[in-house]
């Protein structure tokens, strides 16, 4: 028994590193959902859509992880039947807040048939090289890498050649409401048969292709209202995560060019949301934000009060940004063994006035390791003070981590109240504006200096959030799609 | 109460009790998260016990004041503290004692040992008993040790003897009483014990309080070479060597300083005066022992509060260390001392702007604060060095000296007026530097700003996204939300499709729309990229509602119809699943949800689909309100200010959840125009027409003019003439005039016209059906055909020879101001049946879209066909598909000219217009297609 703890906890504390379940079905410009695999491939001179199985193990081991690929993939319209099996070793080196990934082809073999023809290669016909970069900032990661490969192909046998030079370019961001990973990869296909006996000539062609590959997983909401109205609450929140891959493939192969996508999705995984009390809000304008924040309980949900109109203050605004991007305390490391001492208990105070009996203490102390907000002072948080709407603007772009987006030297915001903007938060106001975080009053103010009410707070951390569900998206998946 | 020595004690004790009181809840308490420090109880009280009359214009006046309102000292009474009075052995002890905080436990000693009281008679006073407290004190924490307790008690025999003498004396008045002999055995003993101790009321020598001093602040001796200072006063030899090095270490430390420069007199006395400057002195090492913490501030406000009890004034200090605190007084109870310029008096001098130094007790009291006056200054320069471990800088001045600057962790950096960190600060860089006192407050960094550089971006970085409302040659108005915008296009504004180079005129009204900008403030457009066919209209539907999956956002339609062709067909699909996941649902003029929709199960709606990444989405729907009537026609009036038009002669009201279509493209109403041909389905409701679905109709406008100042033109016409990279064109027959195609109607135009020819100029002789390549079709212009004597060889080469010959001129016109730029961008070779001398002319333009293509066959087949009726001047409708034979035509993809070897290039849903002749009556050839995609 007790050894049995023992290998749970080993195992538990080797898999606790792993990130987001991002299942990235490797870097062939496929895309699966929970059952399906589906690629194209362009060997034979047109596009052909596979579709099968993908089996994913992925293992991780201190800075080591191996992904070792198996795919079972088919066409029977036309014939054609893939299996590829694929081992990658990942060097991963961890950098302050920049994670380097560098990976390795170990081990290689794929076989084509369509029709009487096979297509095979192995690890020694194949190159392959890749690296990615990770930058973590507060609330969000970025990353970007590359690849490149050289696959050459037997076509049965001895019958001819075929080079596949493959350049892939990956980008993408992980966050608590969406992650979207964009790979994009070209080929560049060079096809020579060799003279075979009935004297048909040799076949002898170039082509090249594009295949964009975006994963995407996005959490959403809905308002579910119940049917009954004698039931002690009428409705409430819930909280759907889907998958959405999206292949699209341009192919410019002899006497055949075109443009195609397809999409694979995958069944929404629900999550109910607590039922708040609040009353004072039917019928506000920021009723619905309200209700959502309050149902994720980034706002209190339990008291029958909410006070729509009164000023937000830094210690709610801290909960509120900590539960929407899931940012929660470090915890200390080995917290999972059983050897857990009190001594983590009797540690500190962070700051001093924020004690204990703070509701909002391990909120406001995760925002400030991660450097979302900082205190007024060296231990002081000040929680139960308002906040302007420059504070808060400037806490969502660094949460972002986007305040480098912001123009350098000297510059104007645009708004026509831009002096009064203080200088710390004009990087943040500018970048805000840009990405339509904030539009500021119709006449063009944004009235940096101004409190926010809860009722503002609330519109603005819902805009926030249908940002990261939805416009960062676009930008990495339409924009590089469709343009 | 007439003894004030009396009564000072009492107060103390009376203080005392108050002070170990739990605090009293301020009423700001838990209204703010800043620590509050209270004031102190009986302040003014406090202060009424010192103002002494006896300082005023005294040279320790202000040290007397601080040393007492720090209760190291006290005055002789309320109104004298006799500063020139000669200090005693037990004065000294008692202020030392107090000095170390041990004033509590002195007394409480002095209580413990308070001999039994004979009977009511009172010998000692709390004075004395509380100086044996202090003696004891000081015993006990080796400020005093016993042999010199021994040496100043010490009584040779004839002192001893008139001690005796005077304590018979005392207890003279006694004899007669009924005291019983032990209670006068006790009597007698505290009589000599007063007299006994009354010996430490002699005046100390100036070397023993140096010696307890150093005792009280534990200080080691010095010794050997380091002594330095002893040696300076001409009598150090009087010092006794056990003092030597204590007193050499108080004179290092510059507590103590001699009499004068070159006598320290160890034997000599003090004065009070002196001694409260030598506890002055001192202090600052003592304060810690006693509990007590002094911060240095600045009054950032006061604030007076009614609360219970009165009101309460609250100051809100800013530390050095940037914490920020509140002290809070009740003016009438607690309050605290404040020392300004010689003067001491409570906590209303304090006014905002004051840098106070404040004290406060363990119980975080503030009892006594003096106002700092410091010296404000600041250091400009260069960084010559610069450590962010210990946030140590030197910095050189343009005076060129050096200061060594240690900064706090919390003070303020600014670089360039932004907010920086002590780390940012970079060797080399001219900083500025503000200190109070010793402090420094903030630095401000500068770093040379390039004013070409304000406000730099990376070009291009800067991007917006929106739906094109409108566009011409030189500006773009794009919907961004609920705003539009207007953006200006210059001649260096790229045009991206697909990453590829595209034309103005391809950026169609309806198309998303990516703008980049090379800098943060311009409206002129670096780049504009357009979002492909994934956000096209794919088909428009007509069903009813099954289920609608708010979940997934989904919609499933049964009965469904599409529109192509012309006609609502069916669907071959029972039910049709949709994405539904933009909010463009309406139902009238009102935007309503998936949830509204669900309410609306079986209500038929129209919708519009794009097909985005192989899955049907819902682009825009709109929920059908009466009966259908469906109208194809032109607009002859409309109204935006009343929502409405004229199509014909029917009145029809549209509205925001209209749908208008228009080049597959969803589009604005404001993108209506008079005169446009539309496909109007409208609702019945009420007697009134509103429009649900417009599709705007106006032959594809391949041939209109564009928004680029270019427009395509067909001529056909004889081959007057080649030129180097260039043909005339001339007249097709004699009294015959070649012709152009205008408004799809063939003109006969008479000037004979040049036309620029190019190497890529497409040149086919659809007869041969035979490509020629430019220089080659140039060349042809040396021969003379009728030059070639020779039947068999002028027959041969007669094929190859052009001049004379009718052809379709495909041109390209581009506008630049009043000139008219015309290049041939292909040219078809065929030749012309004149029938009825010309007055009969068999070609036809036809208009469709791209549904198929058909490498094999070289055939394209096309849905949604129209032909020119040349009679009612409309496009008529043919309801059905129609295959293209391409073996005759020229080609052009957005003005390129294809060859037959590229038909692959023409995408599906790509528009098309085509020039046919009818050569039988069975059999149209199509001559001239114009590809759009």
């Amino acid at each position: 028994m007790k050894t049995k703890i023992i290998i749970i906890s080993i195992l538990l504390l080797l898999f606790t590193t792993q990130a987001m379940a991002l299942d990235i079905p490797g870097y062939e410009g496929g895309i699966k959902n929970e059952r399906l695999y589906r690629e194209v491939i362009f060997i034979t001179g047109e596009p052909i859509l596979l579709e099968g199985t993908l089996d994913l193990r992925r293992q991780e081991r201190g800075d080591r992880i191996t992904e070792r690929y198996t795919y079972r993939l088919s066409n029977p319209n036309k014939e054609a039947e893939l299996t590829r099996t694929v081992n990658i070793d990942i060097n991963v080196t961890e950098n302050r807040s920049q994670t380097t990934h560098v990976a390795t082809l170990s081990n290689y073999r794929e076989t084509i048939k369509v029709g009487e023809t096979t297509y095979a290669t192995n690890k020694d016909n194949h190159q392959w090289s890749k690296s990615n970069i990770y930058q973590n900032k507060p609330g969000v990661t970025y990353f970007a890498g590359n690849w490149d490969g050289r696959k050459l192909y037997t076509i049965n046998g001895n019958e001819g050649e075929v080079a596949v030079e493959t350049q892939g370019t990956t980008v993408g961001y992980e966050q608590y409401w969406g992650t979207t990973e964009t790979q994009t990869i070209t080929h560049y296909i060079h096809y020579q048969g060799n003279e075979t006996e009935e004297g048909d000539g040799n076949q002898n062609w170039q082509g090249t292709a594009e295949v964009s590959v975006v994963h995407n997983y996005t959490k959403d909401y809905h308002y579910e209202s119940n049917v009954p109205s004698q039931i002690s609450f009428s409705g409430g929140y819930l909280l759907t995560e889907k998958e959405e891959n999206v292949l699209k493939y341009s192919y410019n192969l002899p006497r055949n060019v075109g443009t195609q996508s397809t999409s694979l999705d995958t069944n929404p995984q629900n999550t109910r949301l607590t039922i708040p009390a609040m009353r004072d809000i039917s019928g506000h304008w920021a009723e619905k934000d309200i209700l959502f924040l309050a149902s994720k309980e980034a706002l209190y949900p339990d008291s029958s009060y909410f006070g729509p109109t009164l000023p937000m203050n830094r210690g709610d605004f801290a909960r509120a940004i900590s539960v929407l991007m899931g940012i929660s305390k470090q915890e200390e490391p080995n917290v999972r063994t059983r050897t857990r001492t009190i001594q983590a208990d009797e540690k500190e105070d962070l700051f001093i006035d924020v004690s204990s009996q703070n509701q909002n203490k391990k909120f406001i102390e995760a925002v400030y390791e991660k450097g979302i907000m900082q205190g007024v002072s060296k231990d002081e948080f000040h929680p139960s003070q308002s906040l302007t709407r420059a504070q808060a603007v400037t806490v969502l772009i660094r949460t972002l981590g986007f305040e480098g987006m912001a123009p350098i030297q000297q510059y104007s915001t645009g708004f026509r109240d831009d002096n009064q903007i203080p200088l710390w938060a004009k990087d943040a106001v500018y970048v805000a504006r840009e990405i339509g975080l904030v539009a500021g009053t119709p006449d063009g103010y944004f009235q940096p200096q101004k409190n926010l009410t809860k009722a503002e707070a609330a519109t603005m951390l819902m805009n926030f959030v249908n940002y990261l569900q939805q416009d960062l998206r676009y930008d990495y998946r339409e924009r590089i799609l469709n343009y | 109460m007439g003894n004030p020595r009396k009564i000072l004690p009492l107060l103390m004790i009376c203080i005392l009790l108050i002070a170990a009181l739990p605090i009293e809840v301020t009423a700001i308490e838990g209204f703010t998260d800043l620590t509050i420090y209270e004031g102190y109880p009986q302040s003014d009280t406090l202060r009424n016990n010192l103002l002494f009359r006896d300082i005023q214009g005294h040279w320790a006046r202000d040290v007397i004041q601080e040393i007492g309102a720090l209760s190291v000292m006290r005055g002789k009474n309320t109104r004298q503290f006799s500063p020139e009075g000669t200090l005693t052995h037990l004065e000294a002890l008692t202020t030392l004692v107090r000095a170390v905080g041990l004033e509590g436990e002195a007394q409480q000693l002095a209580e413990n040992q308070m001999p039994q009281q004979v009977r009511e008679i009172v010998i000692t006073s709390v004075v004395e008993d509380w100086g044996r407290g202090h003696l004891q004190a000081a015993i006990q924490n080796n400020i005093i040790t016993a042999a010199e307790v021994q040496e100043i008690t010490n009584l040779t025999p004839e002192e001893l003897e008139a001690l005796e003498q005077q304590v018979e004396n005392r207890l003279q008045p006694y004899q007669d009483s009924e005291l019983t002999p032990q209670e006068m055995a006790n009597l007698q003993n505290q009589i000599r014990n007063q007299i006994e101790f009354s010996r430490w009321n002699q005046p100390i020598e100036r070397q023993q309080v140096a010696r307890w001093i150093a005792r009280a602040l534990e200080l080691e001796g010095v010794y050997g070479e380091n002594m330095t200072q002893i040696y300076g006063f001409n009598d150090w030899r009087q010092i006794d060597t056990d003092k030597i090095p204590f007193v050499e270490k108080l004179l290092q430390e510059g507590y103590m300083s001699g009499i004068s420069s070159r006598a320290f007199s160890p034997k000599g006395n003090l004065t009070r005066g002196q001694m409260a400057q030598l506890m002055y002195n001192i202090q600052g090492e003592l304060l810690e022992e006693r509990g007590i913490t002094t911060d240095i501030g600045r009054i950032l406000n006061i604030e007076t509060t009614q609360g219970q009890g009165g009101a309460t004034k609250i100051f809100t200090v800013r530390n050095q260390d940037n914490s920020t605190n509140h002290i809070a007084v009740k003016p009438t109870t607690t309050d605290f001392l404040v020392r300004k310029q010689g003067a001491l008096e409570l906590s209303e001098i304090l006014r905002i702007g004051d840098t106070i130094e404040y004290y406060r007790n363990q119980q975080d009291q503030v009892f006594y604060a003096t106002i700092e006056v410091m010296e404000e200054r600041t250091v400009e320069g260069f960084i010559d060095f610069i450590d962010p471990e210990t946030m140590q800088l030197i910095v050189t001045d343009f005076n060129n000296n050096r200061h060594t600057i240690r900064a706090q962790p919390k003070a303020e950096v600014r670089m360039n007026d932004k907010q920086a960190a002590f780390k940012d600060l970079l060797y080399g860089q001219e900083v500025k530097i503000f200190l109070r006192g010793e402090t420094v407050t903030s630095i401000d960094g500068y770093l040379e700003e390039d004013p070409y550089r304000h406000g730099y971006i990376p070009p291009g970085s800067r991007t917006k996204v929106g739906d094109t409302l409108f566009i011409d040659a030189d500006t773009i108005e794009i919907r961004v939300g609920d705003n539009r915008e207007k953006y200006r296009i210059t001649s260096s504004t790229n045009i991206l499709r697909k990453n590829t180079r595209a034309n103005l005129f391809e950026v169609k009204e309806g198309d998303r729309v990516l703008l980049s900008f090379d800098d943060i403030y311009s409206a002129d457009i670096a780049t504009i990229q357009v979002e492909d066919h994934e956000r096209h209209i794919d088909s428009l539907y007509r069903g009813r509602i099954e289920l609608v999956n708010q979940r997934s956002r989904e919609i499933i339609l049964h009965s469904v119809s599409q529109y192509t062709n012309g006609r609502w067909t069916r669907h071959p699909d029972q039910k049709v699943k949709l994405r539904a996941e933009n909010n463009q649902l309406y139902e009238g003029a009102s935007n309503i949800d998936l949830g509204d929709l669900g309410k609306a199960i079986n209500a038929e709606v129209y919708v519009a689909v794009e097909n985005s990444y192989g899955v049907p989405r819902v682009a825009k729907l709109l929920v059908k309100e009466g009966s259908t009537v469906v109208y194809d026609n032109n607009i002859s009036s409309l109204e935006f200010g009343n929502s409405r038009m004229v199509v014909d002669n029917n009145s029809f009201n549209f509205h925001p959840g209209t749908i208008v279509v228009k080049d597959n493209r969803l589009v604005d109403i404001l993108n209506l125009q008079e005169k446009q041909s539309v496909h109007v389905i409208a609702d019945l409701a009420r007697a009134s027409r509103n429009a649900a679905l417009i599709s705007i109709e106006d032959g594809g406008g391949l041939l209109d003019d564009r928004i680029d100042s270019t427009r395509l033109v067909v001529y056909q016409g004889s081959l007057e003439d080649i030129h180097d990279y260039g043909v005339t064109i001339g007249r097709l027959a004699y009294q015959l005039d070649f012709l152009q195609l205008e408004n799809n109607q063939w003109k006969e135009v008479g000037r004979r016209q040049d036309f620029t020819l190019t190497e890529d100029s497409l040149i086919y002789d659809s007869e041969l059906e035979k490509e020629i390549t430019s220089s080659g079709f140039m060349d042809t212009r040396f021969i003379d055909v009728k030059d070639v004597e020779d039947e068999a060889l002028r027959r041969r080469i007669e094929n190859d020879f052009y001049i004379g010959k009718t052809a379709y001129f495909l041109v390209k016109e581009t506008s630049i101001g009043s000139d008219i730029h015309r290049e041939v961008l292909a040219l078809n070779l065929a030749p012309k049946v004149i029938l009825n001398r010309g007055t009969v002319n068999t070609d036809h333009s036809t208009i469709g879209q791209v549904k198929k293509v058909d490498l094999e066959q070289e055939q394209l087949l096309l849905s949604n066909v129209r032909h020119w009726n040349a009679l009612s001047g409309n496009w008529q409708n043919t309801y059905t598909e129609e295959v293209l034979e391409l073996d005759k035509a020229v080609i052009t993809i957005n003005d390129r000219p294809i060859n037959n070897s590229e038909f692959y290039l023409i995408r599906e849903n790509a528009k098309v217009y085509v020039i046919k002749n009818r050569t039988t009556s069975q059999n149209d050839e199509a001559y001239v297609v114009i590809v759009e995609q």
